[in-house]
């Protein structure tokens, strides 16, 4: 069947006997919508989220919904017609609810729970469910070239309401719960939102209750509303992550509304004044939109340089901080050095002192008139003096040269050491000091601990640094004059070694030696392997330590690819362990461990 | 050995030309060495290795000059001692020397800010000019004392 109303239409929708403004209304409204949504889909930098591909979703359905619109208005074959009629209303029902759903996700930003998906898409099913019936279209009209309308319209009619007040109820009681900048841009989005679905629906509702189908061409304008007010949205808060330029847009929509003019317009002169119109307008937006890209890139470009000044400055706050610290711990460590200068040579001096002294009188005849026994006494002191003289040169001389492997394993001179055995001499040496000082100086050992490939020498002094370490600061009842500090209280002083395997790793040896002696402070823990650091309870207890001995411990551990370490609580003692492995990787170079270390450590050591 | 020293002392305190000299020094080498050859050069010493017998000693009076050593045990530091002799109106006549190892400069300021005559580097000179120093201080002392 055809209708006689109006002649056949060209190319499916351009027919000359329809209204011209039908044109106007629906194909720029259309093209924009359409060109906005896949505008945002395609810029959006989070590659499609699911905002874009809703509002994606809307423009396309309302752009089929313009040209399934604009084939009822100029078919004339019954059965185009008819089918086009029956989904016509499911392409709006779409609008509607997508709007719905892009207004959700787009405000809460997350997906909607299932529950409104559920109340949504069941009564949406149902419709769907009844388009092929007669329920929808029961018949042809045509004198008016028109379907007839089902009983399912109504159900139509309630559920675009139903979706409409939903949206506004959810809108409301959204504004109600932002605040502030959130809140403005929920209101212009409820403003945008609201015309259109009120404009493009309610206008549809009215015609077809009306029967007055014109209504719904201006119903349609509502749609660059809400176009614009997203756009705008886009722009001032940056939804969808993308840098749209507003004037982009908005010479793009001037340009497609006056040149859809065309369509309608019937004389000639009206047509001339068009094109000028379009000509100066598209030039003229065609500098606006350069100039403010231009100048957008421009503050893009400051951004970046501000982003970049701020990263630097970082930097440099940071490089301060390091050089600072550096500064520091070069500043503590001149200190430590010049203490260790004063000290040092107070402990060479007074060794001197005593036995120049001694040999001036030798000279002066005085030695002539003294009885033998006080003769002995004074021969004596010069050899403990002299003595001393060498353990102190020795030791200053280990711990400030740094000549090659200095206390690591030489092939040729490493012995396989019984190491229970070997502590167990160095004990003996002690008897004679832990009995003057009252202290109980203990020593026992696991069985089958294997023998260890080392140099005698570097640990022999290793465990006696330690052993002596803890026998000087641990206080005692009775005091001699190098060592200071009196036990308080009950107890003895007392001074464990032990030796085990590592429980960790079967082919370490640990040796432990545990005191209860003045412990170490917490601030001095840190630096205690450091060259010339002294804990100041120390420095109190014994005037003439050199800060070297542990360092001198922590060098021979590592050059023997072991390590040493310490627990300790002040004034309740303290306990070192040094663990050492079997058989230790071949020799360890000192200079390139020390070197190492420095590169790894930030802070200056040495 | 000290206790025979110390009874020849007291046996030459009675004496007029002695000069008596109190020492502070905690390393019992060095008190044998000084003590003896003071004694032979004529300066009678007592030695001392803590502020409190210090301090008793000087307030028995008798005694011409103290040398004061400033590396001691434990608490006890040469420092404090003259700060305490330097603070007390009785004993704050005495000539103090300071008489060490311990160069530190800042160390030698001070004393000498404190009231110390003189700082004498043990390693830099023998106990027998030592002895001589002791006796031009005294003499000094008691000339500026007549006058």
């Amino acid at each position: 069947m055809f209708c006689t109303d109006i002649s056949e239409p060209f190319l499916l929708i351009f027919s000359k006997t329809v209204p011209q403004l039908l044109y106007y209304s629906h194909i720029p409204t259309a093209i924009i919508a359409l060109m906005l949504g896949l505008f945002v889909y395609f810029k959006n930098k989070n590659g499609g989220s699911l905002v874009s591909k809703l509002l994606l979703f809307i423009s396309l359905t309302f752009f089929v919904w313009s040209v399934f619109d604009l084939i009822l208005w100029t078919n004339i074959d019954s059965r185009r017609v008819m089918s086009v009629w029956s989904i016509i209303n499911l392409m709006e029902m779409f609008v509607s609810i997508s709007t719905l759903y892009f207004a959700y996700v787009f405000l809460e930003k997350r997906d909607t729970p299932f529950k409104y998906k559920l109340i949504a898409g069941v009564p949406l099913l149902a419709y769907m469910i009844f388009i092929p019936t007669r329920i929808n279209v029961p018949g042809f009209d045509i004198p008016n070239c028109e379907a007839e309308q089902g009983k399912l319209i109504y159900y139509f009619y309630f559920l675009e309401i139903f979706f409409f007040l939903w949206l506004i109820t959810y809108l409301i009681r959204k504004i109600i719960a932002t605040k502030k900048e959130e809140r403005k841009m929920t209101i212009y989005f409820s403003i945008g939102a609201v015309c259109f679905l009120a404009s493009f629906s309610g206008a549809n509702v009215v015609a077809s209750l009306t029967e007055r189908w014109q209504i719904l061409q201006y119903g349609l304008f509502g749609m660059p509303v809400f176009m614009a007010f997203l756009a705008f949205i886009i722009i001032k808060y940056k939804a969808f992550n993308i840098k749209l330029l507003g004037a982009q847009a908005l010479v793009m929509g001037i340009i497609i509304l006056i040149a859809s003019q065309f369509a309608f317009i019937q004389n000639s002169t009206n047509r001339i004044l068009t094109a000028v119109t379009l000509v100066i307008v598209a030039m003229f937006g065609w500098w606006l939109t350069v100039s403010v890209k231009r100048e957008n890139e421009q503050n893009e470009s400051l951004k970046q340089l501000n982003n970049i000044i701020a990263k630097q400055k970082d930097r440099i706050e940071k490089d301060k901080e390091t050089v600072e610290r550096a500064n520091q711990e070069l500043i503590r460590l001149d200190k430590a050095k010049t203490e260790f200068i004063n000290i040092a040579s107070h402990q060479l001096r007074t060794p001197i002192s005593v036995i120049s002294g001694v040999a001036s009188m030798m000279l002066e005849g005085d030695m002539e008139k003294m009885p033998m026994e006080q003769k002995q006494k004074f021969y004596q002191s010069v050899w403990e003096k002299a003595k001393k003289l060498k353990v102190i040169v020795h030791d200053i001389l280990n711990a400030t040269s740094f000549a090659n492997k200095k206390y690591s394993i030489m092939d040729q001179s490493a012995e396989m050491i019984d190491i229970p055995e070997f502590i167990g001499k160095i004990i003996k040496d002690f008897e004679m000091e832990v009995e003057e000082r009252d202290i109980d100086l203990t020593f026992s050992s696991e069985k089958n601990i294997p023998k260890i490939k080392g140099q005698k020498e570097y640990l022999e002094e290793a465990f006696i640094n330690l052993i002596n370490n803890s026998i000087k600061y641990t206080p005692s009842s009775k005091m001699n004059h190098e060592v200071r500090g009196k036990r308080e209280g009950n107890g003895r002083g007392k001074v464990a070694v032990s030796v085990r395997k590592d429980p960790n790793n079967p082919k370490n040896v640990i040796v432990e030696v545990k005191d209860n002696g003045i412990g170490i402070p917490e601030e001095a823990k840190p630096k205690l392997f450091q060259r010339f650091s002294r804990a100041q309870n120390a420095v109190n207890m014994y005037t003439d330590g050199t800060g070297l001995g542990l360092f001198i411990v922590k060098e021979i551990a590592e050059g023997h690819g072991g390590k040493v370490w310490f627990e300790s609580e002040l004034d309740k003692g303290t306990t070192f362990f040094i663990s050492l492995p079997v058989n230790p990787e071949v020799d360890v170079d000192i200079k390139d461990h020390i070197t190492q270390d420095a590169k790894s450590n930030p802070e200056v050591k040495f | 050995m000290l206790n025979q020293i110390l009874k020849l002392n007291s046996k030459y305190m009675s004496e007029e030309k002695q000069i008596h000299a109190l020492i502070i020094e905690d390393d019992p080498d060095q008190v044998m060495l000084y003590l003896t050859k003071f004694m032979i050069e004529g300066v009678t010493t007592i030695a001392t290795d803590n502020e409190w017998d210090t301090m008793q000693y000087l307030l028995g009076g008798g005694f011409d000059i103290v040398l004061l050593d400033i590396l001691l045990q434990g608490k006890e530091n040469g420092m404090n001692i003259l700060k305490t002799i330097k603070e007390n109106e009785k004993t704050k006549h005495i000539p103090v020397v300071m008489f060490t190892n311990y160069t530190k400069k800042e160390v030698q300021d001070e004393a000498k800010k404190l009231g110390a005559l003189d700082f004498i580097v043990k390693s830099e000179t023998t106990p027998k000019m030592v002895a001589q120093r002791i006796k031009e201080l005294v003499a000094e002392d008691k000339a500026s004392g007549k006058i």
